[in-house]
């Protein structure tokens, strides 16, 4: 994978050379400064403060502002204070986390210590999927490589904190993904999400206040705390301070890792550095944040940035960053089915809406793709997506009907041809594509 | 304790205790908020939707169940929105449960059957038609257990079951496996759910997934005639419904008492028809003659008994209660030997069966239902008939009128000796005990299912139960009946009417029961003090 | 019906240490129930409701809470599979870069269809959902490792370097 990572800045600096994933090369860098400086010359209430003032907002989907995150624990409670690190990565089209465990671990074991110093958690664990099994060991090594220098366990680097990271590993559910589904498999049990409140912050893991942070989130920290938050909100947009982490995949000639400032217009991405669509075919829409998020179609890109806010106001999201780049040998009603096929199989089943909801929407794309499709069934799926929409315990059933909520809307009359010409009218390519790449 | 808060509901303000829900407060006042998921006895799970309401100030619609009151909050229940949210959430649950109402046990007491008629059609729209037409999925039928069916393409996942068997009985037998819509209920093979409130989820379950095997196509509910009563066969006093058809007791089910059993029953009391429908009941009055019984008529009947009663009264005369019996029979007994100048009572040692503590329900080693009522009624300060037997044995007591009713109590030897020593043992009974086969006088008693009275339970409760059966092909009647008819024929004046004068009379009376009045006991019962 | 259980699953030595020193770990016995049926999978190749029943005695739960543990995750498995697990990714990003042709060859390749196992032994077929490798799709996980940006020769290679 080192190979497709094409653009770096400061989070991924280095990822592209062999052996960036040592803890010396990092230190050669720079690494674990921010933490000597954490713990030696600020406390715990200004880490925050400055994490606060960075603007650094979750970098796993839902962008909720970090600082403000860590404001709302529970304090005084007694119990102990936990921090689970995310790295369950499982919405398609993301692969960011990855290229930080794989190559640039210590920055999300260092982000972690500080993280862990500013909330007070004595305590973290890295919940990663199971099917990570390679990258879990390469943490592991990471982890213990940490321990030996100092930077984690018991009277860390002479200040007096003391911190335990342990991985924990998943075992294939996306839904685990969620943070109270994360927090409900960590304790040993089937990934459900829970009703809140009460939040994870006054009631998480254990019965205790747990803060759940993205791996890319926390690899942000050491340099926040480094070169300081202005510097931070010197990068990106006003609102949606410092770098992104994008993965880019698809019908691009070269889908890979691109860390740019956040705001960076989409076509630009999407033409200058991925190199546009592939030969021979025209654009016909583009996913830009994990598969949960609204299409949008190749009319509707220009203007749009990939920061917080133009994608909201573009009707989509920003979510994970990863872009996904659909071209004309594409079929909406297929891209439907395909998506909603991944969230039958992920949901947990809890509640109803979601768990026949998502079922039923498989059914009736597949109906339309075989050219089985009725015309009610176009009014149906719309009509499903919204008794799905906000009527759940947590948002697999948004992410499952909001896409295909956007593609009926968009993409209406490939939907109804369908129905009126019995089969899909795309001319589908489902050949096995190499990249034109690099 | 908090002061309370005032909560607007569709207009209308209401009173509400802090740390209550907005369903609980609903439901407090009327307002039937549907609900599968939720049950006032177990943890919320919130996951069945359906419970949605309108929250002013909220982006989306909260799950009431879960949604705390505060002061200020203004609540719709029946907006176009909450109404479309709901009668979405039947369509999905509708999609992959299969249209077995025909064949299906929970028809007529069905929430998702009386949801769906009420609340199932979508705002302004008059088609019943279902708008899902793929197969269904059809995960198994199978026996969960030696007591429960799961027909698991009935289940809608509320998790009650699961939560039940984690919360009330601390067994958790019962799991979701796998994962989204092919989840289903089911156990660990090695572990089924055998414990012994295990039917309690079928009651709970909303829908017909989960069945009593006993009870399986015995019956249309809407059929079953349903009365109030008490289970007797423990100390406990669970309250229960006796439902039959046709003098026919065709199920158990538990009548909800926060006092006492909360909403649940033991599936002993469940599945325990060894009261109705018996070979050896008594049928009609029975006298001694050479060599066995002979028949008689309830008039020569109760002439021959008074003749014999004349024989053996004063303080000769002894009473046995029975911890089987009602308070009435009890306080019957005592005022017709007291007629006759006895003073002397026991009750009978009970049945003593194996105590079971879960953490929702305890269930009393004492295999009877009454036996404080009995105590109390005759002013006994223990169970036991060994001082009695030592008096007959003494030649002090000469007759003897005993209730009996029960089972699994055969006599002692010491008992055995005593009372074949008497003059006249007078014996009411339902079934050939030992005792009855003792008698030289027998009279064919009514069981708990056949009359109306009171039992007081270990806690002290005294609750009512109440006439489900008519005694079959018998003459059979309450004790206290067969007593009074005894007593005008020995001309007593105690002019009691029916239980409720029984009971009132002996409220006046005995210390314990004072304050109480029989029309007061109501649904729930009322302690002894 | 439920049957009596007649086989007890015992861990081995190294495997029950292991798990005692996982739950050492956590603050309850219960949170170590996904690590100790890694630890049992590892050893006995699948997940089956003994194993449920033996980590449910280690961690003082009952054996239908693990059954439901083991029966959530998709990567517990419930029967054993080929020595080479092939997980072929089918979600969008794959799908779009040619997944389902990548099948058809395995199916082609192997003379199965997906779901099955060959009948050496050697390989099982499966599809799985999303494996956070979009950038180098089409792909595939054998066993632990990751196989990215197939092509039918790479395929070949792949498949010719197992045992």
């Amino acid at each position: 994978m080192r190979h497709t990572i094409y653009k770096t800045d400061f989070l991924l600096e280095g990822a592209t050379e062999e052996g960036s994933e040592a803890i010396d090369f990092y230190e050669k860098q720079g690494g674990y400064s921010a933490l000597k400086k954490a713990l030696t010359k600020m406390s715990p209430e200004e880490v925050t403060a400055e994490v606060k003032e960075s603007g650094l907002r979750g970098r796993g989907g839902a962008g909720f502002p970090t600082g403000m995150k860590w404001g709302f624990l529970a304090k005084g409670t007694g119990k102990p204070v936990y921090l689970l690190v995310n790295a369950d990565e499982s919405e398609p089209g993301t692969f960011k986390d990855r290229s930080i465990i794989e190559f640039r671990p210590h920055t999300l074991i260092e982000g972690s210590v500080i993280s862990s110093y500013a909330i007070g958690a004595h305590t973290a664990y890295i919940y990663i999927r199971g099917e990570f099994v390679r990258q879990a060991e390469m943490l592991e090594k990471a982890l213990a490589d940490a321990r030996k220098k100092g930077y984690l366990g018991k009277n860390v680097l002479g200040s007096g904190f003391d911190v335990e990271i342990h991985v924990h590993r998943g075992a294939g559910a996306y839904i685990c993904g969620e943070e109270t589904g994360l927090i409900e498999s960590l304790e040993g049990n089937r990934g459900y999400p829970r009703l809140k409140p009460p939040y994870p912050a006054a009631i998480g893991v254990f019965g205790s206040p747990t803060i759940v942070n993205n791996v890319e989130t926390l690899a942000n920290v050491p340099f926040i705390i480094d070169k300081g938050a202005s510097w931070f909100k010197g990068i990106g947009t006003e609102k949606s301070t410092g770098t992104r982490i994008f993965g880019v995949s698809g019908h691009v000639k070269r889908p890979g890792i691109y860390e740019l400032p956040m705001g960076v217009p989409l076509r630009e991405l999407l033409e200058e550095h991925c190199g546009g669509v592939r030969s021979g075919h025209r654009l016909k829409g583009v996913i830009p944040g994990g598969s949960s998020v609204p299409v949008l179609r190749a009319d509707e890109i220009d203007g749009v940035n990939l920061d917080f806010e133009s994608c909201a106001q573009a009707g989509t999201m920003l979510g994970s960053g990863a872009m996904i780049v659909l071209d004309d040998s594409v079929c909406m009603v297929d891209t439907g089915l395909n998506l909603a096929r991944f969230y039958a199989h992920e949901s947990c089943g809890q509640c109803t809406p979601c768990r026949e909801g998502c079922w039923w929407m498989v059914g009736i794309l597949n109906r339309l793709e075989k050219g089985e499709g009725r015309t009610e069934d176009i009014d149906l799926l719309a009509d499903i997506t919204d008794n799905m929409m906000f009527k759940t315990i947590c948002p697999l059933g948004d992410a499952a009907a909001m896409p295909v909520e956007s593609y009926v809307k968009k993409f209406r009359d490939e939907f109804e041809k369908h129905v009126t010409e019995g089969g899909c009218p795309i001319k589908k390519d489902k050949s096995i594509k190499v990249p034109e790449n690099a | 304790m908090p002061d309370k808060v005032t909560i607007t509901i569709n207009g209308n303000e209401y009173k509400a205790t802090p740390g209550r829900t907005v369903l609980q407060t609903a439901l407090d006042n009327g307002i039937n908020i549907p609900h599968f998921c939720w049950h006032p006895a177990l943890s919320i799970a919130g996951n069945c939707r359906i419970c949605a309401v309108e929250i002013e100030g909220a982006p989306k619609l909260g799950i009431s169940c879960n949604e705390q009151v505060r002061d200020g909050m203004v609540v719709h229940t029946e907006s176009e929105k909450v109404l479309r949210a709901r009668a979405s959430v039947l369509e999905f649950l509708l999609i992959n449960h299969p249209l077995d109402c025909s064949v299906c046990d929970k028809a007529g007491e069905c929430t998702l059957q009386n949801y769906t008629y009420e609340h199932g059609r979508y705002p302004g729209c008059a088609s019943t038609d279902s708008r899902m037409t793929l197969p269904k999925i059809v995960p198994t039928t199978k026996e969960l257990s030696s007591k429960i069916w799961i027909w698991a393409n009935r289940c809608i996942h509320c998790s009650r079951c699961i939560r039940f068997c984690n919360e009330i009985t601390g067994t958790g037998e019962l799991t979701f496996t796998k994962r989204g819509v092919r989840s289903e209920i089911d156990c660990h093979p090695g572990r089924p759910i055998d414990n012994n409130l295990a039917l309690n989820v079928v009651d709970i379950c909303p829908v017909g997934a989960l069945l009593d095997k006993e009870f399986l196509y015995a019956s249309r509910v809407w059929f079953l005639d349903r009365r109030d009563s008490v289970c007797p066969h423990c100390s406990k006093g669970c309250n229960i419904h006796i439902e039959s058809f046709r003098n026919e007791v065709k199920r158990h089910v538990p009548r909800p008492n926060s006092e006492v059993n909360s909403f649940w029953i033991c599936d002993v009391g469940r599945h325990n028809f060894s009261y109705y429908g018996r070979d050896d009941r008594i049928r009609r009055p029975e006298m001694r003659v050479d060599g066995g019984f002979e028949e008689r008529s309830r008039g020569d009947a109760i002439k021959m008994i008074a003749e014999r009663l004349r024989e053996v009264s004063g303080d000769k005369l002894a009473g046995i209660g029975s911890a089987q019996c009602t308070c009435e029979d009890n306080y019957a007994l005592r005022q017709l030997v007291e007629q006759l100048g006895g003073k002397a009572f026991a009750v009978r040692k009970t049945h003593a069966g194996d105590a079971e503590k879960f953490p929702g329900l305890e269930i009393e080693a004492e295999k009877a239902p009454n036996s404080r009522g009995a105590l109390a009624t005759l002013e006994l300060g223990r169970l036991g008939t060994d001082s009695l037997c030592k008096q007959i044995e003494a030649g002090k007591i000469e007759g003897v009128i005993a209730l009996g009713n029960e089972l699994d109590v055969p006599l002692g030897e010491q008992e055995k000796r005593a009372l074949g020593k008497l003059k006249f043992l007078l014996v009411l009974d339902s079934w050939r005990s030992d005792l009855a086969e003792m008698a030289h006088a027998l009279l064919p008693a009514a069981n708990y299912s056949e009359k109306d009275g009171s039992f007081v339970n270990s806690a002290g409760r005294v609750q009512r139960i109440h006439q489900c059966l008519i005694p079959e092909a018998s003459e059979a009647m309450s004790e206290w009946i067969w007593i009074k008819r005894i007593s005008d024929e020995l001309e007593g004046d105690w002019d009691f009417n029916g239980p409720a004068g029984l009971f009132d009379a002996m409220a006046k009376r005995i210390g314990p029961f004072s304050g109480l009045y029989y029309q007061a006991l109501g649904e729930t019962g009322l302690p002894m003090k | 019906m439920a049957t009596e259980q007649t086989r007890k699953f015992e861990f081995s030595p190294k495997s029950a240490k292991k798990i005692k020193e996982i739950v050492k770990r956590y603050p309850d016995p219960k949170a170590a129930a996904l690590p100790a049926l890694w630890v049992a999978q590892d050893e006995a190749g699948w997940v089956s409701p003994e194993i449920c029943t033996a980590v449910a005695e280690l961690l003082g739960v009952t054996p239908a809470h693990v059954l439901g543990v083991a029966t959530f995750y998709t990567m517990f498995k419930k029967e054993p599979t080929g020595r080479q697990l092939i997980q072929v990714c089918s979600t969008l990003s794959c799908s779009l870069m040619g997944a389902e042709s990548v099948v058809d060859y395995l199916e082609r390749k192997l003379g199965i269809k997906c779901g099955e196992t060959t009948p050496d032994g050697k390989f099982t077929l499966m599809k799985v959902e999303c494996l956070a490798s979009c950038g180098t799709a089409p792909m595939m996980q054998i066993n632990d490792d990751y196989y990215e940006s197939l092509t039918e020769a790479r395929i070949d290679e792949i498949l010719a370097s197992l045992e």
